[in-house]
């Protein structure tokens, strides 16, 4: 797995929010941006994922995004507040995601749950869980299926000690099992714990690679 | 409910009142969800009365629909679409649940009349005419030989019709611009087609006081039907290039 981004740039009503970046990712490892807030960071997970059009190419495993395929083949996001159907408890609500793609079972749903320290009989539904229940859930979401390309937007946002740990060990597994992992986070101590390449944005730019 | 609530105390009143007893069937009950109102001619002598019943159904509907789509697809859209790997896809499911919302709507709208009316197609002309100012509705019915049956079907097909329109056209408006701007202009256009009787304001098909078949140069059901498939194909059509061309996630921003 690779991903290769060529000269990708963004403007949005004129303001520049990536400006030619050009970057290669590799599968196994885990890629931490780091940046002020509105530096790109976002954008740049966005555009990874196919959310929104750039100029330039964004190439995955040799296939260009918005041309042969409109998103990457295998991805798992977290971006910003996860949002679930708010009167579904948190396995029905991951069983939904799961039925789209068809890939795994309730065996794997529990296990990912487990391992994101999420209650597996917990009868709540998403209405009521709590900010950091709510992240782990997204963070479950993002990983269940095992994508090949995992990108998870401030991860430890609302987490605890513990959670935060988690979140350590899941990114380990993640880049273990070969997946190319980005993840953004405020807190550089804890980015540069989480990562393997650090990559700065400042402006829309890369700064540092 | 409400109206059918306002429907049974009139209904009430005029049998204290008339002492004959005046219940209303379910046709009359139908009848006064979708009657909407008579031709409004602006004058001195004559204020502007609100079809609150029209416009409670439509503001409601355009109230549910408003900002679904829009919210969905900042959030769980993006879990939906990464999954799916299709916009277009995401889009249909939104359509269609629009198209559910209206009717589900229409659902109650049926099941409260069958509920409070009683359970036969006769029409009273006496509560279209105290209740509704719905004047002439047999006689008009006599004219274009229209059965009771035939009648439910118009009224029906047509408000079905229309409203459907209405919602996905507002949806239309909000992936364009935003939420409330939606449903600004549905606003503007549900009140704007009770105001002015016009072919061009697709409310006034939707009202069964200003079909033709109860007004002089009322609305032609034919027209209707093509205006209300009309406005749907393209906002269909619309929502399928414009997702095409979003960036998605941005909602929030």
């Amino acid at each position: 797995m690779q991903i290769e981004l060529k000269h990708v740039s963004k403007k949005i009503k004129g303001a520049v929010v990536l400006d030619d970046v050009n970057l290669t990712l590799e599968s196994g490892k885990v890629y931490g941006l780091k940046g002020k807030n509105g530096s790109g960071k976002t954008m740049l997970m966005r555009a990874i994922c196919g959310l929104i059009h750039t100029d330039g190419e964004i190439i995955i495993d040799g296939e260009t995004l918005g041309k042969q395929i409109s998103f990457p083949r295998s991805v798992g996001v977290l971006i910003e507040n996860p949002s679930f159907i708010a009167g579904y408890t948190g396995m029905k609500n991951l069983q939904i995601l799961a039925s789209i793609q068809n890939r795994i079972g309730e065996d794997d749903i529990r296990q990912t749950l487990e391992e994101i320290g999420l209650d597996l009989d917990d009868k709540r539904t998403f209405r009521k869980y709590s900010l950091g229940m709510k992240q782990r859930l997204g963070i479950a979401a993002a990983i269940m299926e095992k994508p090949d390309i995992v990108i998870l937007d401030e991860p430890i946002n609302a987490l605890d000690e513990s959670g935060a740990k988690q979140v350590r060990e899941i990114l380990k597994s993640q880049k273990e099992r070969g997946a190319v992992c980005i993840v953004a986070c405020h807190d550089t101590e804890e980015l540069k714990f989480l990562s393997d390449e650090i990559i700065e944005i400042h402006d829309g730019r890369i700064v540092e690679g | 409910m409400i109206s059918c609530l306002f429907l049974n105390m009139q209904a009430r009143g005029i049998s204290r009142t008339s002492g004959n007893l005046v219940t209303g069937s379910m046709l009359d009950y139908f009848i006064h969800f979708v009657h909407g109102m008579e031709r409004f001619e602006p004058s001195a002598q004559k204020a502007f009365q609100i079809p609150v019943v029209y416009m409670g159904i439509m503001i409601g509907i355009s109230y549910m629909i408003g900002g679904y789509a829009s919210k969905d697809l900042g959030t769980s859209g993006i879990q939906t679409m990464t999954r799916s790997k299709s916009r277009v896809s995401w889009m249909l499911s939104k359509i269609l649940w629009n198209i559910s919302v209206v009717m589900v709507v229409f659902g109650f709208m049926i099941l409260f009349s069958m509920i409070f009316g009683e359970k036969n197609l006769s029409i009273s002309d006496l509560l279209c005419q105290r209740v509704m100012h719905f004047h002439g509705i047999t006689e008009g019915m006599g004219a274009a030989s229209l059965s009771e049956t035939e009648l439910i079907g118009r009224a029906l097909l047509m408000a079905l019709l229309t409203s459907m329109a209405f919602a996905l056209l507002q949806m239309t408006i909000e992936l364009i611009a935003t939420p409330v701007i939606g449903f600004l202009w549905n606003l503007c256009l549900i009140f704007l087609s009770a105001y002015i009787t016009s072919p061009f304001l697709l409310g006034n098909y939707w009202m069964l006081q200003r079909s033709n078949i109860f007004l002089e140069n009322g609305m032609n059901m034919g027209g209707g039907i093509i205006a209300s498939l009309g406005v749907m194909f393209i906002s269909i059509v619309t929502d399928l290039w414009i997702i095409r061309k979003k960036d998605i996630g941005m909602e929030s921003k």
